[in-house]
């Protein structure tokens, strides 16, 4: 007999902590700080997570007919099953690339503003985060720029740009790597779906 | 192999690229036979998919073909991965339904299994509870 199990929960902050410290770890742990390699590992991480997800979230949808049916499917079930909300803004050039464009984005939602808590009205400031000085505005809207196709990949390039304050591009480098995982995650995803192709993220 | 009183006589799961993933059968046949019949219900399933151009297409394919005293019925996933379920034809042949609710528990087993850490996509599934879990299933029919 089965009992009634009472739904387990666990705190969203604990994934944004884990992946600030694996970003972390991984960047240590790598020989010579190879930024290359730091980034590809992180991706791979996101590759076969995301490769999982889209096996468990396509399970009760109908079947896909086209490429834009399959990134309508990231941009809603996907994005809210891990982020919590949906894309803001999808764009595409109908010719393989897709513009995702998230104003804010939960990874760098909690990562702490220079000025303080006044100017992220409605973020929480984390502590932990303020050795990062990273600045997020949550204005929306926010250019995007197509990347070209890849010769490569016979399917989209999607870049998703995120809008922290452009005032501060000393971090540049280092929020790169923290995108490196989503866009494994959208890869691995779209690889499972059937569509290979590249992704990279872009912060205004 | 117990044998079951249960019309299921295999199981099978295809990968993305047509390669075996499972395949297990349930009475004393010989497996070969049983990889054979799969093996030729995938052009079937290929026409189906094919021809389901327009409208919201679903999962289920329903009877792909029958074969001596045999009959095929079919399930492809969003990732592409095929079940493919042989049956023994007899008069109590159960509804729809009953199948397709196999299939969707079967689907959830598979993603179940698919995250997994230990399994990589692509390879032959080698996981025992799966295999249980599949036999449990195949005889609650």
């Amino acid at each position: 007999m089965a009992k009634e199990s009472r739904s387990r929960e666990v705190a969203e902050s604990l994934f944004d902590l884990f992946h600030t410290e694996v970003v972390n770890t991984i960047t240590e742990s790598t020989p010579n700080q190879d930024k290359e390699k730091i980034y590809w590992r992180l991706e791979q991480l996101g590759f076969r997570v995301g490769h999982s997800l889209a096996e468990r979230y396509t399970k009760d949808t109908a079947r896909y007919q086209s490429s834009l049916e399959v990134v309508k499917f990231l941009c809603k079930e996907f994005w809210v099953g891990i982020y919590k909300k949906q894309v803001d803004n999808l764009r595409t050039n109908h010719k393989g690339v897709f513009v995702l464009q998230d104003n804010k984005f939960r990874l760098f939602c909690n990562i702490s503003n220079r000025y303080g808590a006044a100017r992220l009205s409605g973020t929480r400031v984390r502590s932990c985060a303020c050795a990062y000085g990273l600045e997020v505005a949550e204005e929306a809207g926010g250019s995007a720029t197509n990347v070209p196709l890849s010769p490569f990949s016979p399917f989209p390039s999607l870049p998703f740009p995120f809008r922290p304050c452009s005032c501060s591009q000393q971090y540049a480098d280092q929020i790169h790597l923290y995108t490196a995982y989503s866009c494994g995650l959208i890869r691995g995803a779209l690889a499972n779906l059937g569509y290979i192709g590249t992704v990279s993220a872009e912060v205004p | 192999m117990p044998a079951f009183d249960s019309m299921f006589v295999c199981v099978a799961v295809v990968g993305k690229n047509n390669d075996p993933l499972f395949l297990k059968g349930f009475t004393d046949e010989a497996e070969l036979k049983f990889h054979y019949i799969v093996h030729t219900s995938l052009d079937v399933v290929e026409d189906k998919v094919a021809n389901s151009g327009k409208g919201n297409p679903e999962m289920y394919l329903g009877h792909l073909y029958s074969i001596e005293d045999y009959k095929v019925y079919g399930y492809i996933t969003n990732s592409k991965n095929k079940f493919i379920v042989v049956m023994k034809d007899r008069d109590g042949v159960p509804k729809d339904n009953e199948i397709k609710s196999f299939f969707r528990r079967l689907h959830v087993v598979f993603a179940n299994m698919f995250c997994n850490p230990f399994y990589t996509p692509g390879q032959p599934i080698t996981s025992e509870s799966f295999g249980r879990t599949v036999a449990t299933l195949a005889s609650s029919l």
